[in-house]
Order: structure tokens, then sequence, then C-alpha cells
């Protein structure tokens, strides 16, 4: 090999490692900024079916609503407030998944940690296609005892058709994961 | 010669080092530091990666302390990955009922609510996010310090507070000179925030004992008025109190 051609062959190499570290340092960079929070695993000692199912809460027209009513969906209760910013970006999601899903037996309830009014207020400025109950003070504590241990928002709690507890989540829930549980639960 | 051509290959190489470089500087979207009043998203706010929750008095860890006779200074360290709604920070003196009629004596505490006087807050501008479902609201992402004008106050009676409470306020109190000034028994600092993390915290309720100027000039705790931690903080409305220095993080095992 001529002297004339290492400084180019030396130069390939050294493009080539610099393209892999690039792309490594990018796919780590990206990584990181994947959401840390997703779900919780302590489910309270007072989430049992039966005590969801008995609870009930106010809708926008102030008139109680028993969460039973819907002991026979795939029901997502979802706690949610008006001032929660990650709650109102995950709403739009279930709106498209309530229209699409809701003939496959799923059923979205909003139960908002909010007053009526500004609950009222965001069902019609997001276009909700669900039943919303809203409580301000019941809401998270009741979220609490039903395995929301911290009382943070968003929170969903998940029962299946046949009354059972599926799973909890703790922050936005995303498409794929509501889909998933359609599939296995559609009735 | 191929001096000259070994020096131009290094030169093209630093060239294009230095190009992929920017280059991953600008895909990455590597977050950078904002000046108090800009507008962003909330997807700004980089969330600590694979981080457990704070508690959420570790989170925002607010303290006070007293400027001068009339001005109170607050300040909340927010860890990073984690904000403040600005206009959810409140500060109110409270008092506790003084029983009244003459069943008090057996039961004193019967139908008695705290007086509450809410104090004018001089707040920083803080950080302007525009959230197309959220709409425009001023965070605080990073630690801040405010104050406190302890002569103006709205509620339902006058509180003395040490400081010598006389309303200047065009809107408050709506107590006359009749209701006699009666001592604030505590000083209760209000907020609630969010982790960038996408979850956000139910309100919190920060009690410091009322702070007062003794008359040396010098803050009623000898310190010469310096900072001050809550006596207790706790999620408002549950009556969950937790004493301020419980450490660690509480383990919320959020996994995926």
């Amino acid at each position: 090999m001529s002297n004339q051609r290492k400084p180019a062959i030396f130069v390939a190499i050294a493009a080539t490692v610099v393209l892999v570290l690039f792309g490594a340092a990018f796919l780590v960079g990206r990584l990181e900024q994947q959401p840390a929070v997703t779900k919780t695993v302590n489910v309270g000692s007072a989430a049992t079916p039966s005590v969801i199912y008995a609870a009930s809460f106010p809708d926008l027209a102030g008139t109680p609503q028993v969460l039973g009513q819907w002991n026979q969906k795939l029901l997502i209760l979802n706690f949610w407030a008006t001032w929660c910013a990650p709650c109102l970006e995950e709403i739009p999601m279930f709106v498209r998944a309530q229209e699409k899903y809701g003939p496959a037996g799923l059923q979205i309830v909003g139960i908002a940690a909010d007053s009526r009014v500004n609950s009222a207020n965001f069902v019609k400025k997001l276009g909700i296609n669900y039943p919303v109950l809203a409580d301000e003070a019941r809401a998270i504590e009741f979220s609490k005892r039903v395995g929301n241990g911290f009382g943070l928002l968003p929170f969903s709690i998940i029962l299946s058709p046949a009354g059972e507890i599926v799973t909890t989540k703790l922050g936005v829930m995303t498409e794929k994961e509501i889909e998933d549980l359609v599939i296995k639960y559609r009735r | 010669m191929n001096n000259k051509k070994a020096a131009l290959s290094r030169h093209k190489l630093a060239l294009a080092f230095a190009a992929l470089t920017a280059g991953y500087q600008a895909l990455a979207d590597v977050p950078k530091s904002v000046e108090s009043g800009s507008t962003t998203s909330f997807a700004s706010i980089a969330a600590k990666p694979g981080a457990e929750l704070l508690d959420p008095e570790q989170a925002f860890r607010p303290q006070i302390r007293l400027h001068d006779r009339t001005t109170l200074e607050v300040r909340f360290e927010v860890a990073p990955g984690y904000y403040l709604y600005r206009d959810r920070i409140r500060v109110d003196a409270e008092q506790k009922a003084l029983p009244a009629g003459k069943n008090a004596s057996r039961r004193p505490d019967a139908g008695a609510k705290p007086t509450k006087n809410r104090y004018a807050l001089q707040l920083p501008p803080g950080r302007s996010v525009d959230d197309p479902t959220f709409g425009k609201v001023d965070i605080f992402d990073k630690s801040t310090t405010f104050t406190v004008d302890l002569t103006t106050t709205s509620g339902s009676s006058p509180i003395a507070t040490g400081a010598g409470s006389t309303n200047k306020s065009g809107n408050a109190p709506k107590a006359g000179p009749s209701m006699p000034a009666v001592p604030a028994s505590k000083l209760v600092v209000s907020s609630q925030g969010c982790a960038a993390a996408g979850v956000c915290f139910p309100a919190q309720r920060h009690e410091f004992p009322m702070p007062a100027f003794a008359s040396n000039g010098k803050g009623s705790d000898g310190s010469g008025g310096g900072w001050l931690s809550p006596l207790a903080s706790s999620s408002q409305g549950f009556g969950q109190t937790t004493p301020p220095a419980t450490p660690p993080a509480t383990s919320r095992a959020m996994a995926k």
C-alpha cells in the first residue's frame, strides 16, 4: 500500500468510529428522555372490585352515579384534574379510544378531583365523549384507597368485564396499552 | 507533498467531527437553560431518567424568613425535573378560632373553623409554558424566592403577625376597627406542582410558626431572621400530616 493512500484510510476509519459514537450517543440521549414514571405496582388493600363498584360520585349535574353500573365493561377509571397538565394530555387519546373501542366493550369513566364547573368546562373544551364524574374532596382520597398511595394524578385503575382488577397505571396511558387491553378483554 | 495531504485530511476530519457534534446537539434536543419569562413547553422540562419519584416535601422545599418588620421572604427549592404552578402558590396566616358562646367551655372546638387571612404575594414571572391542551401557564422549574407583604391581607379578620398587621390594600380586610387583632398562630404556605415525568401532586400545605421580630430587631428564633423550615407538610384536605424531615424518598417502585 502506498504512503499516499494511508491518510485516506485513516480518515475513513476515524469517520466510521465517530459515526458509530454519534449514533450511540444519540440513541442514549433519546432513551433518557423517555418518561420515568409509567405505572405503580402497589395496589391498595382496599382495592377490591366490590369496593370500587359500590362507590359513587356525582356527575356534572350533581346526580350520584354508582360505578357498578359499568361492571359488565372493560372499565378504565381515570382520576384526573383540570390543573394537572399530564392528565389533560392523555384525555384526547381517551376520547379516540372510547370512540374506537366502545363497541368492543371499553368504557372509560373520568373521575375529576376538581369542581363540577371546572370539569364541565374541560369536558366541553376537550370534547370528552365518556362519562365524567367530579368530586373535588373525595376523588383523590378514593384513588388512594384503591392503589394510588400518594394521590398522584393522572391515575387509572382498570377492571375487566368479569369484574377483576386488571392493573393500575400511574401517569399517562398509551393508546397501545388500551389496544392491548381491548384485544385481551373484548366481548 | 505527503505531509500537506495528511494535514489536509486531518483538517477535513476535524471539520467532519465538528459537524457531527453540532448535528447531535440539534437532533438530541438537549435541554437548554431557559431564562425566566420565556415561553416553552412542558416537554422541555427534563425528567430525571429512571429516578424514583420524590416525596412532594422533597421535590418542593419551602422555607421562610422575615426580611424586615413588614416583609416576609419565601424560598422554594425545586428539585430538578419538577415544577410548581405559579398561580397556585398561597401564603395565609391562620388563627385557631376562639371558642364562643356559653357552650364553648364544654365543646371548645365545636364548629370552630380557623380564621384565615391571605397575603398579597410579589411573585417573580417564572417560566411561561404554552401547552396546546393545557393552555398558557407560568411555572417555577427552578428554585425561587419571593416576598410577601405582611401588611396586605384579604380575609375574615385582622391578624397580628408580630410585624404589626395594618391593611393597606383596597380589597381587604373585611373586619372593621371594632374587631381586635388576634395573634396569628401559624403561617401556611400552599403550593401545587408536578413531576416532568408526567404526574402531578395534590396541593401541598406547609405549616410554619408565625415569625415575629423580637424587640432587638432580630428574628424571634434568635437566629437573626434565618430561614425556617415547615413544622409540618401535608396533602391538602386529606388530613395526612407528615413531619417535614421525613427522609428518604418513599420507595415508589414505578416500573414499566
